[in-house]
């Protein structure tokens, strides 16, 4: 059998202030195969986005495994985790995240520059992603120029840009009306069937449908999974 | 990358056009101060560098002991040590005597053109590197009207053609007589401790009276050229041995009339170590210097500059916030810390790379003024040296680092997770930038009270009491003709009262005088003519000035503190002083006034009275109303009389606030100093409060829903920054006090310092930051909390 390109095990992240300890996830274990589209639900608080976030290498759980194809990550270092982040995991947020100060253009190179991606190759790939997200017209606008449903495509663009083979995206539809929502989610749809693993956190039925599987949370644990047929 | 990293860089400063310019400003200020100094200390520290034989030139000092006991060091000679020393000791293989001479009248037709001279012998030319470029070394400065002048001297007299061999009438003591020029020199460096753009045999200014044997009259500076490989220490046993050879039956003789306790030992200063050394100049050297002042001044720069850094670091810091967003999405898409650091880093390079540009622009139009304050000769092109290119370089990058660092390195640090979801809180108490607004008040609180006292210390010197009324006199200088120009000016109803002197009162020399077996050392003498106490409105206590009997040159007055020196308990009238042989008898006692500046105390004085034709320096009383006619009937009655010297006169208030001209300067450099330290910090203070209310809009939105007034709210946020400005006040007081009574030490006369001083400094800081925040604060205060609350 094929190993999982996610595999988590027993995995435990706490919140502590002076006075109380908050258990964001207690004891989760969630396997994730190449090529699937996994979304995450559940309401505030459950700890969708520590998931997420802790999946993404962004932050590292307290106790617990993380085996990100084959290679155990949970205690990694922040250089040794930048570096697997950046040649594997692309980001879609719902508030975009995108560089005010950056063109569209400079802000989908941005992965490549920092892959070390040689010039000529950048401008090659950026161009072909645009197209692909048919954004290409707005190439030289600055982010704030754009509508909301613009922007995030210039963000799915950034995140697959680097041919990541994994995406994670953060309630991608959270700030976009249900037409340019339902055109991102054609858009992560397509990028799937292409072979790229997808996790993604929502809170709408209707946009976790296009995934495979659904993984429900609460209070930081799995309380079921629904197989999409 | 780089492109990508410019690019949001130079976005940002645009974006942030306040800060931008507050970083811009600071750090352009603080670079030109430090490049300033460097350029001040280079000159100091480059000064008679240039001279090839340098590392074997010294001069011949002295470290002696006066009757008194008092050590005391000395740079003069006398005219027999040069000679002596170089025919007794192989080491030494050549000398140079060099005197000054003040100035001297030219005449360049029809002019008369007042010119500084100074005298050497003619091995100057093979000890110092100064290369004739018409004449040869040897053929200069032979015969007593020989004359050796600059290139731009030479220029000035003669244009462009060859000036050697040419005359020049020049007026050295009394009657004009023709020079004849027999080299022309380059120019001398400025920064040259043995300078000259005349120069005559130093023959002519060895005294007429002057004996060639006497070792212990002091009154130039001897230079001696040591072989290569010889060991100075050597030469300096050695000079001794000479010094107690021939003068040790003379010392003998000394120490039997003034007392054991005198000595004298001859040592050799390195060339080098003339400008910054502890022998001082004077006689034809230009002005020593002192180390305190480049250290002083390079520490008040290096203070600047760091109150410019740290509002760098703390506008960087509390901008952090805005930036997180960017450095949360860097992160996510793959970007390491390192190469976050090197992008603010970038950044901070930038800026200071900018601010340096402004900083030449700063320095160059600051140079001129700079120069007259620091008595310096600087010249903007100094910069364009490879040195000061890699000084200026090293600047750039020293504070990019100061700057940059702290920042980048907390930037780089954050958490993406935590910058992309909003939760980022920067330490709440930021105790470290707290610190550093701390730190920068303390810097300008110390310069302004620094800056009081030094202001309160001058006045109290330029307008203190003198003991004498120094209003509306002017002090002419006469070569001759003393009871002629008296009884001419006389007639003119506005020219009050006139009367002569010897010497401007103001410089007296100190002189040695017996009462009984006591030996008053430091005693000065004043001679004068039977009008000066009058018109000086000096009080006779005891007896009666001067009558109008010239000729009876032994009575004399003497003053207060000479007749406590003397210890005399009951009146002085009729005792009997003696100096050397000539005895005298005391005829009045008058209050005690400052001869001298206030820098000093006033010692025992003795006033005698000359014949009248000696006097050279009339003081004439004019009326204040009727200044302008009576400068005109001065000047009008000296053309009459002398013909040959152009006037020079002065009013005695003048004078005597020369006299203060280096508390003077650094009070101005003080003054400065301090109000770029407050303007920098307040531009600091600015940009910070501004950033910090933006930061606490929604706070202020529930304070007022809640029902805070926009007084309460001014409040609370002034206060936050006023406390920092406190605390400042708090720990500068105590370091300033220290350090002021300690410089106050140096002044005889001086101010009580008094807790005002603090209290006024510490008042003016707080309403200074106060207004400078002031507007902000009520501004958040005032704006609509509706608006704040619905964005969140």
């Amino acid at each position: 059998m094929e190993a999982p390109m996610i595999k988590i095990t027993d995995l435990e992240k706490f919140y502590r202030t002076e006075e109380v300890e908050t258990i964001a996830l207690n004891k989760l274990s969630i396997e994730v195969k190449t090529g699937e589209f996994v979304a995450i639900m559940g309401p505030s608080g459950c700890g969708k986005s520590t998931l997420l976030n802790i999946l993404g290498m962004l932050d590292d759980p307290d106790e617990g495994s993380y085996v990100f194809n084959g290679v155990e990550v949970a205690h990694f270092t922040e250089r040794k985790r930048a570096d697997l982040r950046k040649h594997n995991i692309g980001f879609v947020f719902q508030s975009f995240n995108l560089i005010d100060e950056l063109t569209v253009f400079e802000n989908v190179e941005l992965p490549l520059i920092y892959t070390g991606v040689p010039s000529a190759e950048r401008v090659k790939r950026v161009e072909e992603v645009l197209d692909k997200m048919q954004i290409m017209h707005r190439r030289n606008h600055y982010p704030q120029q754009l509508s909301g449903g613009q922007q995030q495509r210039v963000a799915i663009a950034r995140a697959v840009v680097n041919k990541p083979k994994l995406i994670l995206a953060d309630e991608p539809t959270g700030n976009l009306d249900s037409s340019n929502g339902n055109d991102v989610m054609e858009l992560l749809t397509d990028l799937n069937e292409q072979g790229t693993t997808i996790i993604m956190v929502t809170h709408s039925e209707h946009d976790a449908r296009y995934s495979h599987r659904i993984i429900r949370l609460l209070d930081g644990q799995t309380v079921v999974e629904n197989i999409m047929i | 990358m780089i492109k990508n990293y410019l690019k949001s860089a130079f976005i940002n400063m645009y974006r942030n056009k306040t800060y931008t310019l507050i970083n811009i400003l600071g750090l352009s200020i603080g670079l030109a101060c430090v490049m300033l100094i460097t350029l001040y200390i280079k000159d100091e520290v480059s000064f008679d560098r240039f001279n090839a034989n340098g590392p074997s030139i010294y001069r011949i000092v002295q470290n002696g002991r006066s009757p008194d006991g008092s050590v005391y060091k000395n740079g003069f000679t006398g005219g027999v040590e040069g000679i002596t020393f170089k025919q007794q000791i192989p080491e030494i293989k050549e000398f140079c005597r060099v005197n000054g001479g003040g100035s001297v009248l030219v005449k360049k037709g029809s002019d008369v053109i007042s010119e500084p001279i100074i005298y050497a012998d003619k091995s100057i030319f093979k000890i110092f590197s100064f290369p004739l470029i018409s004449g040869k070394p040897g053929s200069v400065l032979n015969e007593p009207n020989d004359l050796v002048i600059t290139e731009a001297m030479a220029k000035k007299y003669f244009g462009n053609d060859d000036a050697v061999g040419k005359i020049l009438q020049i007026n050295v003591s009394g009657k004009f007589s023709p020079f004849i020029i027999t080299g022309v020199a380059k120019n001398v460096p400025q920064n040259s401790t043995v300078h000259f753009s005349f120069l005559m045999p130093i023959e002519s200014s060895l005294p007429k009276s002057y004996s060639p044997d006497d070792w212990f009259s002091m009154f130039l500076n001897t230079f001696v050229y040591i072989r290569p490989g010889a060991d100075p220490a050597d030469v300096t046993r050695k000079m001794n041995i000479v010094f107690n050879q021939q003068a040790g039956k003379t010392l003998a003789e000394y120490k039997k009339k003034f007392g054991q306790k005198i000595a004298v030992q001859f040592n050799l200063e390195s060339y080098y170590n003339v400008h910054l050394g502890e022998y001082g100049t004077g006689n034809g050297l230009r002005p020593s210097n002192k180390v305190d002042y480049s250290l002083i001044l390079g520490g008040i720069a290096a203070f600047i500059l760091f109150i410019a850094c740290i509002n760098f670091i703390n506008l960087t810091l509390s901008r952090s916030l805005r930036r997180a967003k960017e450095i949360g999405i860097r992160k996510v898409n793959g970007s390491s810390r390192a190469q976050l650091i090197v992008q603010f880093m970038g950044e901070s390079f930038l800026l200071t790379l900018i601010a340096s540009f402004i900083s030449i622009l700063i320095l160059v139009a600051c140079l001129p003024e700079f120069n007259e304050l620091a008595n310096k000769n600087l010249q903007a092109g100094y910069l364009l040296t490879w040195q000061s290119a890699i000084i200026f370089a090293l600047l750039i990058i020293v504070n990019t680092f100061l700057s940059g660092f702290y920042p980048a390195m907390v930037l780089s640090g954050f958490n993406p997770v935590q910058t992309l979801y909003g939760k980022l809180k920067i330490n709440g108490h930021n105790y470290f930038g707290k610190s550093l607004v701390v730190v920068q008040f303390v810097i300008a609180v110390f310069l302004a009270i620094g800056t009081i006292v030094m202001l309160k210390q001058f006045n109290y010197l330029v307008n203190s009491d003198l003991g004498y009324k120094p209003q509306d006199i002017v002090d002419v200088q006469l070569p001759h003709d003393f009871p002629a120009f008296k009884s001419d000016l006389s007639k003119y109803p506005f020219i009050k009262d006139i009367s002569g002197q010897m010497a401007p009162f103001t410089s007296v020399y100190a002189d040695l005088f017996e009462v009984g077996d006591k030996k008053l050392t430091s005693t000065a003498f004043l001679s004068v003519d039977d009008a000066f106490l009058n018109e000086l409105k000096i009080p006779v206590m005891q007896g009666h000035g001067f009558y109008n009997m010239a000729g009876d040159t032994t009575e004399v007055l003497v003053n207060q503190s000479f007749a406590k020196a003397a210890g005399w308990q009951d009146s002085p009238l009729g005792k009997r002083i003696k100096q050397g042989k000539q005895e005298y008898t005391v005829i009045g006692l008058v209050h005690d006034f400052h001869s001298a500046s206030l820098n000093n105390k006033i010692n025992p004085l003795v006033i005698e009275q000359l014949p009248k034709p000696t006097y050279g320096d009339v003081l004439v009383k004019i009326d204040p109303n009727q200044k302008v006619k009576a400068i005109e009937a001065i000047q009008r009655e000296y053309k009459k009389l002398i013909a040959d010297s152009p006037i020079q006169y002065n009013f005695l208030t003048d004078e005597l606030a020369d006299q203060y001209d280096s508390v003077n300067k650094w009070k101005q450099i003080i003054t400065i100093s301090a109000v770029i330290s407050i303007f920098i910090s307040c531009l600091g203070l600015f940009g910070l409060a501004t950033l910090s209310i933006e930061q606490r809009v929604k706070e202020i939105g529930v304070r007022k829903v809640l029902g805070a007034s926009v007084a309460d709210i001014s409040r609370v946020l002034m206060m936050n920054f006023l406390k920092l400005v406190f605390i400042a006040i708090v720990i500068a007081s105590p370091l300033a006090w220290y350090s002021m009574n300690k410089w106050l030490e140096d002044y005889p006369y001086r101010i009580n310092m008094g807790w005002w001083v603090l209290v006024s400094a510490g008042l003016g800081a707080l309403i200074i930051a106060c207004v400078t925040i002031v507007f902000q604060s009520v501004k958040a205060a005032l704006a609509n909390p509706v608006k704040s609350l619905r964005s969140e």
